[in-house]
């Protein structure tokens, strides 16, 4: 018990540190928000995602429910397809990331549009949205936003301002998608950034040589590092959470606390791969280092596709925390769904990168 | 009472330290002089257990440093201040000494007894890459001293230091010799070999000369330079 009392008065100091430099701290802190922002507006353009459209009920010779009104917008590949299990295919094989469906019904009311998302489990796992409720506009501009990426807008007259309201899955827009996976990038970058020039900077000014004179021990200088970066960590994804809930209108399919509680898993693992990079002996390597690393499955988290990547690049992809991360918590937030499988992938990194950084740490000093 | 016997370390191939034998005796204040290079680094870094030596033998106040059931309590018989200043930066004087309480488990009133000790007074709430060389330097004394060792390790201390600093430092190394505590210091300075009731001079990996500095004014040797060109050129 006295040596918890004691650690936590080490990690105190620690703290103060690193909310010493009154710009930075605000900075690490507002600068997640400002990512969010800026990456859910980058975000929302997919338009470089290959997508396939079946217009289920509708002759595109008689009635065209959608129009290719500007190729140049059009980034990725669209493929018109005749039936679902045609596009279902194309979305299983990779060769889509979205599979959009438009089903016309007897009356304009009961058209609904749905979007195939998952590759894995697609038919259970879609956005449906219909046209008999005018109260919610939301799920309407999205797809018609989304469409519009590619080029497409959908025929005035056929819709005639007739508003989408989410059926099977109320609480699911087409927004949701990426929130997850924003909140991931940013809580990676900033997190990154800051544990990476940590310990480098002690590296630097000769500090953590002195801790071999000093009975602190390399494990509990190394936790004490992490300590209040893990404490920024949470509070970064409670206020993205939040901010989501607010700005976005983001629906949580399972309790915020959980969701905010297992987000540890994924923080402390970002900030043990972190460490490893701040053993560099300066600050410019460690941070360059750890930046770059994180920024590759971030770019690919974003613009690219993951599952759509070769298995050998996906395996580098998963070494680095931000990808099973984003995936974990995009599961949680938007399918309801704990990949409790993911875990032993977080804790595998966790103990790996820890015992790297610590081993490291305990060489030095016995140098 | 510090005992070293028959000390000897080599990197790779190289043999830095080789048969040495130093005593430093409870309540003295022991000087360690060399050239660049001649090992006396390495010999506080293996005296402080930061650094493994491939034979001989060191006790410490009656505890082997090797005895790794004892390394905290060795750890705080030791007090070091290094040469250059290893504290953090961004912690004030207060909150520096704070962290070595908390590592050393010690009440947080220390603090200010130390802060009184190394006349820091002023500079308190200062940052530590606010003060000026020499009160940075007095700040590593007085993490040295923090958790009250009985034996004070002092790398070139005062490297950064004015006369003036100087001066006052001695004065402080000097009241803690009055209460007991134990002192080996490696200097360039022969106004600090002055203040030394003996010391050793190492070259070539060898202690080559242990004794009082009458021996040498006997000699008509009156600064360090010549002492250490006598050894160095025996070489």
């Amino acid at each position: 018990m006295n040596k918890i009392k004691q650690f936590f008065k080490i990690s105190k100091y620690e703290m103060i540190r690193v909310t010493r430099n009154k710009v930075v701290f605000t900075m690490l802190l507002v600068f997640c928000v400002a990512l969010m922002l800026l990456l859910s507006y980058v975000q929302i353009n997919t338009s470089r995602y290959p997508i396939a459209i079946f217009t289920d009920g509708v002759n595109m010779e008689e009635t065209p429910v959608v129009q290719l009104v500007d190729e140049s917008l059009s980034f990725g590949k669209i493929s018109y397809v005749t039936s679902e299990e045609e596009g279902i295919k194309l979305l299983k094989s990779n060769q889509v990331c979205f599979f959009i469906r438009l089903v016309k019904g007897e009356d304009a009311d009961s058209t609904t549009a749905v979007i195939y998302y998952d590759r894995a489990n697609p038919v259970a796992n879609t956005i449906t949205a219909s046209m008999q409720d005018k109260k919610n506009e939301y799920t309407y501009k999205a797809i018609t936003e989304f469409l519009t990426r590619y080029g497409i807008v959908l025929n005035e007259n056929y819709f005639q301002a007739l508003s989408f309201v989410p059926a099977n899955n109320a609480n699911i827009t087409v927004k949701q998608v990426p929130f997850a996976i924003e909140v991931v990038c940013c809580v990676s970058i900033v997190l990154m950034l800051g544990i990476a020039y940590s310990l480098a900077r002690d590296n630097e000014t000769q500090v953590s040589k002195n801790i071999a004179y000093i009975p602190v021990g390399s494990n509990r200088y190394l936790i004490s590092k992490i300590l209040p970066y893990f404490v920024l960590g949470i509070i970064q994804i409670a206020l993205m959470f939040l901010l989501g809930m607010w700005l976005f209108n983001i629906k949580f399919q399972t309790n915020l606390l959980i969701c905010i509680l297992l987000s540890s898993f994924g923080v402390l693992s970002i900030l043990t791969l972190g460490l490893l990079f701040s053993l560099f002996k300066s600050q410019i390597s460690s941070i360059f280092i750890g930046l770059l690393t994180v920024l590759v499955p971030v770019f690919v988290l974003i613009v690219v596709y993951v599952q759509a990547c070769p298995i050998y690049i996906q395996i580098l992809l998963y070494c680095v925390p931000t990808t099973p991360f984003a995936i974990f918590i995009s599961a949680m937030i938007h399918n309801g769904v704990v990949l409790w499988q993911y875990i032993p992938i977080f804790i595998v990194q966790i103990l790996v990168y820890y015992s790297i950084a610590l081993f490291i740490t305990k060489r030095r000093v016995k140098q | 009472m510090l005992i070293v016997k028959n000390i000897c370390k080599s990197y790779k191939n190289k043999q830095v330290l080789c048969g040495v034998d130093l005593t430093v005796k409870t309540g003295e204040i022991k000087g360690l002089i060399g050239v660049n290079g001649a090992g006396k680094s390495t010999l506080i870094e293996i005296i402080c257990g930061v650094k493994k030596f491939d034979d001989g033998y060191i006790e410490i106040n009656g505890i082997d440093i090797t005895n790794k059931k004892r390394k905290l309590d060795i750890q705080k018989t030791i007090g070091y201040m290094p040469q250059s200043f290893s504290l953090f930066n961004d912690l004030t004087v207060e909150e520096n000494l704070g962290y070595l309480c908390a590592v050393y488990d010690i009440n947080l009133k220390r603090v200010d007894e130390v802060i009184n000790i190394c006349h820091l007074n002023e500079f308190k709430k200062v940052l530590a890459k606010n003060l000026s060389g020499g009160y940075r330097q007095l700040l590593s004394m007085a993490g040295a001293i923090i958790h009250s060792p009985k034996f004070l390790i002092l790398d070139e201390p005062t490297n950064a230091m004015d006369p003036i600093f100087r001066k006052r430092f001695w004065q402080i190394v000097n009241s803690l010799k009055k209460d007991g505590i134990t002192v080996l210091v490696i200097t360039h300075y022969w106004e600090e070999l002055v203040e030394c009731d003996n010391f050793a001079c190492l070259a070539g990996g060898k202690i080559k000369f242990n004794g009082s500095l009458s021996e040498f004014k006997q000699d008509g040797l009156l600064d360090i330079e010549q002492i250490l060109n006598k050894y160095t050129l025996e070489e």
